[in-house]
This record gives structure tokens, sequence and C-alpha cells, in this order.
């Protein structure tokens, strides 16, 4: 089952013309997701690596069918292209783009709670159902069809606990990376009542980092709601106060956000604490055995 | 390279970690890209570079054909050892 991709997933590239565009259109159609064409205004009617491409999404969305979308435009245009496609009526839009301004994701956040459209990212590595369907730009071969939720606001810390996950024979449901920006469509809790409801998901795990407070919101939602099992490792446990970590959300300010509280919130709600990133497989592996 | 350049400034790093989980990024971009740079920056310390993900297999073959003294780890464990280690020795 799965939670929002699975093999009756058709989607769009906007922005298909660009190099990383097209690189991953044609790595998401090889991993078996049903690409069914791109949008790069002004190139309408023309064919690029085997795609057809639209000048608008609300074409493409009329021609194809397609239910999701995957956004590589630059970021001065991320906006206007998340509008577009929740004007278009498109279920799923996942943006991969990375350095929105924050105030243009706040009004297309605004934007979209009032469509149809679920956003994931932006500055996200997408979304992955293994066997059915990989929206984003992760490395598909390291996945495996199973029942492991993973929901991450880092990507490379995403790939790192999938890759073990596999290594010790435990395959995922669906994978869902929401970004590492401070303002994005969907949030850990989001993806947390996503995975309560679907039966296919037996155990989660979920890789926070420093800032915000999304972790401690989740790990209050877990306390009252989520009964699986769960795995959970927070980024930046060493970052000093006041400096950003790679992501534009990862910052520790007026000692709000650090690992340590969040680690703890987690661990309070009863989620089992990876210390290391290298040991949340075999963490899960022991939650399981509980 | 830039990196390398940044991180030499300091003249108490021991030794230098790459760990790369190619999603985006392409691993054999990304060794050429070392290889070119400890060219470069005639590198005075020990070098544990781990890939992953995108293009892995590619990216560790330009390491291991490129005849420099670049230590291949597996996974993060084992790079954080390796790099230990090395940092140790000199």
């Amino acid at each position: 089952m799965a939670i929002w991709v699975n093999a009756e997933t058709k989607l769009l590239v906007q922005g298909i013309t660009g190099s990383q565009g097209s690189f991953h259109a044609l790595g998401c159609q090889e991993y078996g997701t049903e690409v069914v064409g791109g949008v790069t205004p002004g190139r309408g009617g023309k064919v690029h690596e085997g795609f057809s491409v639209f000048d608008t999404v609300e074409e493409a969305v009329s021609e194809t069918g397609a239910n999701a979308t995957m956004i590589f435009v630059p970021a001065a245009a991320a906006y206007d292209a998340i509008c577009e496609a929740a004007d278009a009526g498109v279920g799923l839009i996942v943006c991969i783009t990375e350095g929105i301004p924050v105030l243009d994701m706040v009004k297309a956040k605004r934007y979209v709670s009032g469509k149809q459209s679920r956003l994931i990212g932006p500055n996200c590595p997408g979304i992955i159902t293994p066997g059915q369907c990989k929206i984003g730009i992760m490395p598909g071969g390291i996945h495996r069809e199973g029942h492991v939720g993973v929901v991450s606001r880092s990507g490379t810390l995403t790939y790192e606990a999938v890759f073990q996950l596999t290594q010790l024979g435990l395959g995922q449901s669906t994978c869902v990376g929401i970004g590492g920006d401070p303002v994005n469509g969907t949030h850990f809790i989001d993806v947390l009542e996503a995975f309560h409801e679907d039966k296919d998901t037996h155990a989660v795990v979920m890789i926070g980092e420093i800032g915000g407070s999304a972790e401690e919101e989740a790990a209050d939602y877990i306390r009252r709601e989520f009964k699986k099992p769960m795995v959970g490792f927070i980024g930046g446990s060493t970052a000093p106060q006041g400096k950003r970590m790679g992501h534009a959300g990862a910052i520790v300010s007026g000692g709000q956000g650090t690992a340590e509280a969040k680690f703890d919130a987690l661990k309070s709600a009863g989620v089992h604490i990876a210390r290391s990133p290298s040991d949340i497989g075999s963490t899960l592996v022991k939650a399981l055995h509980e | 390279m830039h990196a390398f350049k940044i991180i030499l400034k300091d003249k108490n790093v021991k030794a230098i970690l790459v760990n790369i989980f190619g999603g985006i990024m392409k691993c054999d971009v990304i060794a050429e890209g070392i290889v070119a740079a400890v060219k470069e920056v005639a590198l005075r310390v020990p070098l544990v570079v781990r890939l992953q993900g995108t293009h892995f297999e590619e990216g560790k073959k330009i390491l291991a054909d490129s005849g420099l003294q670049v230590i291949a780890a597996e996974d993060l464990r084992d790079a954080a050892e390796k790099v230990v280690a090395a940092s140790k020795v000199t």
C-alpha cells in the first residue's frame, strides 16, 4: 500500500530541459516511475530525451493525466512553479529546488494549503516507494521493498539509513525527504499520520536535525498517537550555537533547537534513539526485537 | 578543491575525510574533483574517501586508478575509524 506514491503515479517534471531535470527524469524513469512528460515554458511541443514537453502544467495534465510533479526549476522561479502545479490540480508536488527565498515559501505554502495538492520539500531528495515509484534524486538502487517507513529532513542521512536497513534485510514501505528549509510543505507529523494509517508500514525511522521545533512537535504527536516501533536520529549534535549547518533551517538560535533537546523529546515519547548515524539500522533491529 | 584549501589553512588538521552519499551529486564527478584537488593543493595529510550512491563504482575506480594515496572506506563507521587511525600516524 505504502503512502502517497505507488505504481499508479504518473509523473511530470517541471524544468525537464535543464541538466538536473533531464538527468533525474531519466533516473526516475529508469527506476520504473511512469514519467509522462515535462514542462518548460517556451519549449512546448518539443520532445526532450524522449519526453513530451509542454508549455504549462495545466496543458501537460490534460494531455497526460499526470497526478504528480517533480520541480527542478531555479529557485527564483520555484514559487510560480509550485503555484502553477497546485492550480492545475496536481495531487502531489515534490520540490527538489534548493535556495528558494523563505518569503516565497511562506506564500507558496499558504497558496497550496487552499488547494487539493500536497507539497513535499523544497530542498529535499523527494519520495520513493521501493519497487513502485521514485520521485526525486535519491539513488534508487539502495532501496528494497518492505515495511519500514523513513522520514527525514536530510537527504544524505536518509540514504545512509536506507542503505543500512537494506543491508540488514529490512525493506522500506515509503521514504519521504521533507527537506532542510525552515518552511516546508510537509511536516514530520503529516508523514507520521500517513505511516500510522498505512498497513504496509510496520516501523518507522525518523531523522531530524538541529533548528526549529518540528522534532519536538512530532514527539508530542508520537507520545499521543503513534504506536509503531520507531528509531530517531538527530543530526548536528556537535554544532556550535548560531552556526548554520548546511541546511537553511539547521541552526541553534538562542539555545533553542539543540540536538540534545530533540533527542530527549523523542526518547521521552518512547522512540528508540540512535546516537550515531551508523547505528540507525541496528537500533531498529533492536527495537523490533522488543 | 576550494574546500581542501580552506581546511588546510588550519595547520592543526591531521587528516581529511570526504564522505559522499551521492544523490544529486554523482560520485564519479566527485572523484574527478578529488583527484584534481589532491594534485593541485599537493595534499600533505592523509585523505580518507567514502563514496556510496549514484555512480559510486565509477567514482571508486577513478580514485583507485589515479595512483594517489587515497584511503578508501566502505561505510560511515569504517570511514570514521580509518580517518582517526590515519590522523594518529602523522
